[in-house]
């Protein structure tokens, strides 16, 4: 981000940013930087709060006010849980599933089927509610997704479902709308969790978190780097692998 | 959250091991007063259309965000799987506050805010980005943008 910054300022427009690593901000050395900290994924604070989002830009705003830099000011605050997130919460949904087929894959298709069965009217709610949702950057729908998840369990590795898109990039997006569709519905029932705990809760309780291991350890064997690379950190995160 | 200090133990070797370049000096442009500033967002979080290309590994282009966006249309393609996506999920603000920007300029505190916003996906070496930054520059002009705010992930 700050060599964005100093690119910009070479080019003669002032600039201001946001610094979610202090330490290679520190590096770097950008014009003006308001360090905030808040978890990586989140540079304005918590969602659906207008007055703290506004604090922290207002902070970074005001940098501009000055007349030398660098500038690295840190922002004073935590940022707040929001009100339906931090609550003693437990998910409703028994993913556990019932009545599996004998074949493996076919039972592990049969368990994600059903969560997302359990999960669809949750999905729909958020977005009726948001009137948005970030599902749908691989062009896949769910029940393709899952027969891509599947095929990679297979001994072959399946051809991309998609002409033109490599293998890899459609594992990446189709992994990113997969946890998209979990994480939009869970987090549209009553009380709730941190994006922290909500992503702990899919990488730990759900059918489609075990698949996505197996496939990402299956790609780690993989002669390709692009493919390597998504074993070894594109599908799974670090601190859930 | 993102003190080193806190964070899992495989994603802070990776955050203190990263090339980030050096940097000996630090170029400087003065801001014009706030209510004069027009200002446009640069997010490095992968942010596109619905309808736009996602982006690629490695890919070091640009995707444009008009300034009346609405939320509904933004998705995210970012290669990495080590940061919260479920509060964009919810706000688009939380990577992208152009509703705060709108506000500020209806409030007059700032001039305006651009018609044009990019995205980059900021995991590739911004290095690589110095040829699609050349030419954001002469767009920000062209938008008559003097401030912009750069918003990472």
């Amino acid at each position: 981000m700050g060599g964005l910054a100093h690119q910009i300022e070479e080019g003669g427009i002032a600039t201001t940013q946001i610094s979610l690593v202090r330490l290679h901000t520190e590096k770097i050395r950008p014009p003006r930087a308001l360090w905030v900290p808040f978890e990586l994924g989140r540079p304005f604070g918590p969602p659906d709060d207008k007055k703290f989002q506004m604090s922290v830009l207002n902070s970074a705003l005001e940098l501009l006010k000055r007349n030398r830099g660098p500038v690295l000011e840190d922002y004073p605050y935590d940022a707040p849980i929001s009100s339906d997130e931090g609550l003693d919460w437990v998910c409703p949904l028994n993913l556990g599933s019932v009545n599996q087929p004998t074949d493996e894959i076919e039972s592990i298709r049969h368990e994600i089927n059903e969560e997302i069965a359990r999960l669809q009217p949750w999905y729909d709610r958020a977005v009726v509610a948001r009137e948005r949702t970030t599902f749908g950057i691989s062009g896949l729908n769910t029940s393709s997704i899952t027969n891509l998840f599947m095929s990679m369990l297979q001994n072959e590795l399946p051809k991309s479902p998609r002409k033109g898109v490599p293998l890899v990039e459609m594992l990446r997006l189709s992994a990113e709308d997969i946890k998209a569709f979990y994480l939009e519905a869970i987090s549209a029932q009553p009380g709730g969790l941190s994006g922290a705990e909500l992503r702990h809760w899919f990488w730990t309780n759900t059918a489609t978190a075990r698949v996505l291991r197996r496939i990402a350890d299956k790609l780690t064997e993989e002669s390709d780097p692009d493919l390597q690379l998504a074993g070894n950190i594109l599908l799974v995160p670090r601190a859930e692998s | 959250m993102v003190r080193l200090s806190e964070t899992d133990e495989g994603l802070k070797k990776h955050l203190e091991d990263l090339n980030c370049g050096v940097y000996e000096t630090t170029p400087w442009v003065s801001a014009p007063s706030l209510d004069q500033c027009r200002v446009a967002i640069i997010s490095t979080a992968g942010l596109h259309l619905r309808g736009d290309r996602p982006f690629e590994i490695g890919a070091s282009n640009y995707r444009i965000i008009e300034g009346q966006v609405m939320s509904k249309d933004l998705v995210m393609s970012h290669i990495s799987s080590n940061f919260d996506r479920t509060g964009f999920q919810r706000d688009i603000n939380v990577v992208f506050p152009i509703d705060r920007l709108r506000e500020l300029a209806s409030q007059g505190i700032i001039s305006s805010v651009a018609d044009y916003h990019y995205s980059f996906m900021g995991a590739t070496d911004p290095r690589k980005m110095s040829t699609a930054t050349s030419e954001l520059i002469h767009l920000f002009k062209k938008d008559q943008v003097n401030v912009v705010l750069l918003s990472p992930v």
